[in-house]
């Protein structure tokens, strides 16, 4: 179940013209949309789960946006909104019951390149998504903002809503645990 | 840019250094984002477009009366093929329902006279 909190208001959008309120959403989905996807990506290592929550967080909040409620704060409210559809996916019929996407079955997906590199690194990724999935949901929330956005300490502190010194010090732990489990697997050197 | 997957070799020394490990998740982070970022969809794009609705009313309504004038054309040749004389015929005749509706009436005419 989504919970919207105390983010909606029901003031009416008196007198906003329609050509201004899709803009107003473009400019919404341009702005958050990857973070969205970054939130949902964290949590199931699925690029296509990811994109699927995301665009199903978006959807809720157009439809919110049709029924003429104003939300304060749009950015806080996708990202809680994504974080429970990515909870509820596990309970969803599809989760229990489907198949695996190629690239969780054995890390290796179809892309450009060169084969014998394509092969090897994708391997390698396929060992590294293994690892990070093994890893605590907060360490890859910390690292898919980092690392996926590019984001700053500052930029996460400020989507996550948490001290930027906490902020350095999840992704310092994270990227010291994800280091220990990489060297123990002999993943990640670079030739 | 090329990551060599190593199985783990005991005395080996491992390059897990930050910058590499930058370098490594920046690469598989961005390799896993779409490429083409989707564009948002509303769900009234994923509707039905209004003319194939329309010719799917219409598709439905043609089998509706087709179906209709089958059973139509089916009733009168089965009814032209079938004896007239048959018992399922004899009991809806006229005839066969007079008995049965006067003892109904007169029953009601008993039960209705006045005391």
């Amino acid at each position: 179940m989504v919970e919207t909190g105390n983010m909606n208001t029901s003031r009416p959008r008196v007198g906003r013209p329609q050509n201004s309120r899709h803009t107003d959403f473009e400019e919404l989905y341009r702005q958050y949309s990857r973070e969205v996807w970054a939130v949902a990506y964290a949590r199931w290592m699925n690029a296509d789960t990811a994109t699927d929550i995301m665009q199903e967080a978006f959807l809720r909040l157009w439809k919110q946006w049709g029924q003429h409620e104003e939300i304060r704060n749009p950015r806080a409210w996708l990202m809680r909104v994504s974080r429970n559809l990515a909870e509820d996916h596990a309970k969803s019929a599809f989760h229990r019951n489907g198949t695996q996407p190629p690239q969780t079955m054995n890390g290796v997906r179809a892309r450009g390149g060169q084969p014998l590199d394509s092969l090897e690194r994708q391997e390698t990724f396929g060992q590294l998504r293994k690892i990070l999935w093994r890893m605590a949901p907060v360490d890859r929330e910390i690292l898919t903002l980092r690392y996926a956005l590019d984001y700053e300490t500052d930029e996460i502190a400020e989507l996550l809503a948490i001290n930027p010194t906490a902020v350095h010090m999840r992704l310092s732990r994270a990227r010291q645990r994800l280091a220990e489990r990489l060297k123990a697997e002999g993943i990640g050197q670079l030739t | 840019m090329n990551f060599k997957p190593l199985i783990p070799v005991e005395g080996q020394n491992h390059d897990s250094s930050p910058d590499n490990l930058d370098v490594l998740l920046s690469a598989f982070f961005r390799s896993e984002m779409p490429s083409r970022w989707p564009a948002f969809q509303r769900s009234e794009q994923q509707a039905v477009p209004a003319g194939r609705r329309r010719s799917f009313l219409k598709r439905s309504r043609l089998a509706l009366a087709a179906s209709l004038a089958l059973l139509v054309g089916g009733y009168w040749v089965l009814s032209g093929a079938m004896p007239s004389q048959g018992p399922l015929i004899r009991l809806f005749k006229p005839e066969a329902k007079r008995p049965a509706l006067q003892q109904h009436n007169n029953q009601s005419a008993v039960h209705d006279a006045p005391r």
